[in-house]
């Protein structure tokens, strides 16, 4: 899919990585194995409080927009310790939308790199899952499981803010495990 | 007022038990960031239900500083890192000259180094966001360091003394008779201190992302926010003990200038830095002025 | 016999220095760089032996030439005969060089007054001619010790730039005349010593002899010929109404209070002149064209100090003149304050702190203006550490503009990482200057501790400390800033004087309290000595009346937070990531804000100015006015 113009960077995904299909649905809960102890408490202090960093790489605009109305006052996500920071080095999860072109594929992973272990990317919208609407485009580096690797697929054009907040959900709970897992 | 009899109890402590006048003092300290953290929260949510929404629980920073501590730490240089070290240190040693009683304008000076060491930390990292944020938290301690300082210059003058352990012995009524301008002088600090609009102009989040602190993450941002709730902490401290010292009245002010503060920031949009400098250079100077001159004219 | 040899040695040294050096730097360069070390350290240990001593007075009254012809005398109407020769033969600069004219002139014309008319009248001759007490000891300490490692650090300096053989023997006669004039209880020796200083300012401010050198100091030249000529005027008027020609003779009557004020008036605006107070003080930022050693010499720790050293003289002659005193502090303040706002707009490194010492000058004269034991000391501190952190900040300025050929700020960018010693010395230096623990803090920690009695004094002093912290944290966070770049290595002859100075303001700042208590509180003068507005209360600790302040628990929280991490912070666990660019690589550097189109000098100076010009014309009236009321 080279155009001429290499990319720098060099992408974080493991090789032979495939994306979401009906027969592989989304990633299931998982459950912590401890319960108490200073690691549970820890891990529940910090499930409370996610920061979050959202960036569109090229689209319709459309799942940027379900995005912030999930972030406004009716559906409220900030009740669950959500803040849509805008800086990466502050975030734990990072929200997709659009599909990767070209002028962002390396600034995507500048910003994957730039965000502190443990970390979740949601890839939102059908775009973003598997380049949607926009396959066979020139300027489409995509799909992005090529690119990062991704924990949540919401798929949708363009999913509705509760679909949304249950991809989150589970990507929360996997972000959970890993912060247990890891420390 | 009950203030006088509470006062002579409260100058008293050192009575009440062995050591009282250390291990109180240290108690005051350990609190000071819990509730600090514990009024950031609550702003949260009062602002939360202002905007018709429900809001983060109040114990959010809790969590936040408890995720914060537990991140991978990222870093682009080393002296980032000291600076966080020097302003949470600095802003503690503010803190443990108030709870033991030194002298008002050391204090000043104090909190004041820290603030210039966030600024070191700001200028330190490569990004143009923090560096933006720096200059604006520059012009920031321009304007309310200026106004902070002539509030305590006029503290002391009406005790007559800079000593605190002197200035809380003295009061006999509660300063916010004889100096009120000076105490809406300490609301506009506050609000700052708070970050609250139209004065936020350091951490502008749309204009330049975290501002001073964009490079900052995990267990560093985390020591800023701590240090941010020790700040508050000083601040509600201050305005509680000097001028409004009862109990139950000073608590009622201090929710009052909180709501005040509240509703300040969740009803106005944010100023440019001209806007806060012509304010504080205006209205701000205005105020404390005159109340300094008032009282050395009457004392 | 011996006293007198030892009280000598900080004028015979200087002298001999510098003509051993002007012979062995014509021969070559590293002879000449040997003298002026060997010089310099036997200056650096005669200093501070003299001190030891204790008071020394030296009577010098046999120096005659020509039968019964005071050689100072003689060689002062070579001096000013010469002044009117250099203004003659610099007259291509235009107006000013006629000015200097004039005033020559009227030098001329009252000196020579003064010797037919006036002399013989005298009563009170000087019972010694030089008289070094605890006074003149802190300004000997300063010349020597600064003055030594700043020759120290010139003579690498200047290993490539031209005339090095007349540079250091102005510099060695600079000192020497700076000595004297401290020394000096004689008026007449007094004025001759300060035209010396006058004459060497010229020669090294006009070292490169470009057009731009040659008008500035042509303007300095005019100036301080301005305060000779007001220096010499109250000399003829002490003379007329004391009939005395003796400073010890003359303060001793006591506070004055009479029509003689107009003396006193004089010599405070002859200080203002030599200490570049508004409206004085455009010479001192023209003079930031001479080479670096220049102005960290001249221009930051030892020549201007020569006009507060006046001040601090005459203190005793106002006491009782409120009014007087009132308009002191707030030509002080005044100073203080806007020197340090035209700080601010400063992108040029050297200007930036040419009005930083302006503005702290600014600050020792209000200090000197309470009239109070608690001013007196603040403003002996105040100039204690200022001249040792000044000329550090220059001295580090001048190695970064040899290293980087830029004075600019923009430019400054990653030096922590490329010149590490010589960042550090920048930051204690700024440090020392602004922020506490250390000395220049407790200077202004005395005067806001003196608000209780002089309100007045509040407005000046909180607007200009805040407003000096803009300027001063502004360049901390552009030398700390990246990008990163390659460490490059730094002289001997750089570092040694650099980190001799430093360690000295850090231990004087550690001990400040029992440096007040020894050094500083003999040279009080003695209306003010029992007053105790300030004591020492322990090893670490001052206490005044008001407050409370103690150095060892600062200097602890500094060492743990910023000292022990910058050692021992290891990254190796953290991963280093780029910086926030919206995830672009950062390429670019910044350009500080200096607004310059609302504080540039072309704006603010002449308003700033003309008003300051205003209100000294109005001190001036008022002293003399005053008095006779």
């Amino acid at each position: 899919m080279s155009n001429g113009n290499e990319m720098k960077g060099m992408s974080p995904t493991k090789e032979g990585t495939t994306g979401p299909s009906p027969g592989n649905p989304t990633l299931t809960v998982l459950k912590l194995k401890h319960k108490g102890g200073a690691k549970y408490v820890r891990g529940m202090a910090t499930l409370r409080s996610p920061w979050v960093l959202h960036f569109d790489t090229g689209g319709c605009n459309g799942c940027p927009i379900e995005i912030l109305a999930a972030l406004a006052p009716r559906y409220d996500l900030e009740r669950f310790g959500i803040v849509n920071k805008g800086n990466p080095k502050m975030a734990d999860v990072l929200l997709v939308t659009g599909t990767v072109t070209a002028g962002c594929k390396d600034v995507l992973i500048n910003l994957y790199n730039q965000m502190a272990e443990p970390k979740v990317v949601v890839a939102i919208g059908s775009c973003c899952c598997d380049k949607g609407v926009f396959d066979q485009c020139y300027n489409v580096r995509g799909p992005i499981y090529k690119i990062l690797p991704v924990d949540v697929y919401v798929p949708g054009c363009a999913p509705r803010p509760g679909t949304i907040i249950e991809g989150v959900k589970k990507a929360l709970a996997l972000w959970q495990a890993k912060l247990a897992g890891e420390a | 007022m009950g203030g006088v009899d509470l006062m002579t109890l409260i100058n008293d402590y050192p009575n009440w038990f062995p050591f009282a006048n250390i291990i109180i003092p240290v108690i005051v300290l350990i609190l000071l960031p819990f509730i600090g953290l514990l009024v950031l929260g609550i702003d949260r949510k009062v602002s939360a239900r202002m905007q018709n929404r429900i809001g983060p629980p109040v114990l959010q920073p809790f969590y936040d500083l408890a995720k914060l501590f537990s991140k991978q730490e990222l870093y682009t240089n080393t002296s980032m890192l000291v600076f966080a070290y020097a302003h949470l240190g600095f802003m503690f040693t503010t803190a443990i000259f108030l709870v033991f009683r030194q002298d008002i304008i050391v204090i000043f000076f104090t909190l004041t180094l820290s603030m210039i060491f966030l600024v070191l930390g700001a200028f330190s990292t490569p990004s143009p966001y923090s560096y933006l944020g720096g200059y604006r938290e520059l012009i920031k301690i321009l304007c309310i360091e200026t106004l902070f300082l002539f509030v305590m210059l006029t503290l002391g003058v009406n005790a007559k003394t800079f000593l605190l352990s002197e200035v809380i012995d003295k009061i006999n009524t509660p300063l916010i008779i004889r100096m009120p301008l000076s105490f809406v002088a300490m609301i506009i600090i506050f609000l700052v201190a708070m970050e609250k609009t139209p004065f936020n102009i350091p951490g502008a989040h749309s204009e330049i992302v975290q501002g001073p602190l964009t490079d900052y993450s995990g267990r560093w941002y985390g020591l800023f926010k701590l240090s941010h709730a020790l700040e508050i902490g000083i601040l509600l401290m201050i305005m509680y003990l000097f001028f409004v010292p009862n109990p139950i009245l000073g608590i009622i002010m201090l929710v009052v200038s909180f709501l005040v503060v509240v509703t300040i920031g969740n009803t106005t949009t944010r100023t440019t830095y001209k806007g806060l400098f012509k304010f504080s250079f205006t209205v701000g100077i205005a105020l404390v002025l005159i109340n300094l001159i008032a009282v050395v004219v009457f004392s | 016999m011996s006293n007198d040899i030892l009280g000598l040695m900080p004028i015979i040294l200087p002298l001999v220095g510098g003509g051993l050096a002007y012979i062995a730097y014509l021969k070559s360069r590293n002879a000449g760089a040997a003298i002026v070390v060997l010089f310099s350290v036997a200056l650096m240990i005669a200093g501070p032996l003299l001190i030891l001593q204790g008071t020394t007075t030296m009577k010098m009254d046999n120096l005659k030439v020509f039968g019964d012809f005071d050689i100072i005398e003689v060689l002062d109407y070579i001096l000013i005969i010469g002044f009117i020769g250099l203004a003659i033969g610099i007259r291509k600069v235009g107006a000013p060089a006629y000015v200097a004219l004039i005033l020559g002139v009227a030098q001329l014309l009252t000196v020579l007054y003064y010797d037919t008319s006036l002399k013989g009248d005298i009563k009170y001759l000087p019972v010694n001619n030089f008289n070094v007490d605890p006074l003149a000891h802190i300004f000997l300490l300063i010349c020597t010790v600064v003055g030594g490692f700043i020759l120290i650090y010139a003579t690498k300096y200047m290993e490539k730039e031209k005339n090095p053989s007349r540079f250091f023997l102005v510099m060695f006669l600079f000192i020497a005349a700076m000595n004297g004039a401290v020394f000096s209880d004689n008026l007449m020796w007094l004025f001759f010593f300060w035209e010396i200083t006058t004459l060497c300012s010229f020669l090294l401010i006009n070292h490169d002899n470009t057009e731009l050198s040659l008008n500035n100091a042509t303007l300095a030249l005019w100036m301080t010929l301005l305060g000779g000529v007001f220096l010499i005027v109250g000399i003829a008027l002490i003379a007329i109404n004391y009939d005395t020609s003796s400073m010890v003779v003359f303060l001793s009557n006591g506070a004055l209070q009479d029509k003689l004020f107009a003396a006193v008036a004089l010599l405070a605006l002859a200080a203002f002149t030599k200490s570049a107070i508004y409206p004085f003080q455009k010479w001192l930022i023209g003079a930031m064209v001479a080479p670096t050693p220049v102005s960290a010499l001249l221009h930051s720790a030892t020549m201007v100090n020569l006009g507060i050293y006046m001040l601090l003289r005459i203190t005793p002659t106002w006491v009782n003149f409120d009014m007087f005193q009132v308009l002191l502090a707030i030509a002080g303040g005044f100073t203080f304050l806007f020197a340090a706002v035209q700080a601010v707009a400063q992108d040029d490194a050297k200007k930036m702190l040419a009005y930083s010492t302006i503005s702290n000058l600014g600050l020792i004269v209000l200090a000197i203006g309470l009239s109070s034991a608690l001013g007196y000391l603040a403003a002996l501190m105040l100039l204690f550490f200022h001249a040792f952190a000044k000329a550090m900040l220059f001295m580090s300025v001048g190695v970064v503009q040899k290293r980087i050929h830029s004075k600019s700020f923009d430019d400054m960018s990653g030096l922590l990482s490329r010149m590490p010693f010589i960042s550090i010395m920048i930051f204690i230096g700024v440090l020392a200057l602004m922020a506490l623990p250390f000395g220049a803090f407790v200077t202004k920690w005395l005067l806001l501790e003196g608000t209780m009695t002089y309100p007045v004094i509040v407005p000046f002093v909180v607007f200009g400390t805040t407003v000096s912290v803009f300027f001063y944290t502004q360049w901390l966070g552009r030398i700390s800033s990246e990008p990163a770049r390659k460490k490059v290595p730094i002289s001997m002859r750089y570092a040694v004087p650099l980190g001799g100075l430093a360690v000295a303001i850090v231990l004087s700042s550690l001990f400040i309290a029992q440096m007040a208590d020894s050094v500083l509180t003999k040279a009080l003068p003695q209306v003010f000595a029992n007053q105790g507005d300030i004591a020492s209360q322990g090893a670490y600790s001052l206490g005044t009346v008001t407050g409370f302040y103690s150095t060892l628990p600062l200097f602890l929280v500094l060492m743990m937070t910023l000292l022990i991490p910058a050692l021992f912070l290891r990254s190796r666990s953290m991963k280093k990531v780029d910086p926030y660019c919206c995830g672009k690589p950062m390429k670019q550097s910044f350009r500080g804000y200096y607004f310059k189109d609302i504080l540039g000098d072309n704006k603010i100076d002449l308003p700033l100015t003309a008003m300051a010009l205003v209100a000294s014309v109005f001190l001036f009236i008022v002293g003399v006015w005053g008095a006779w009321t």
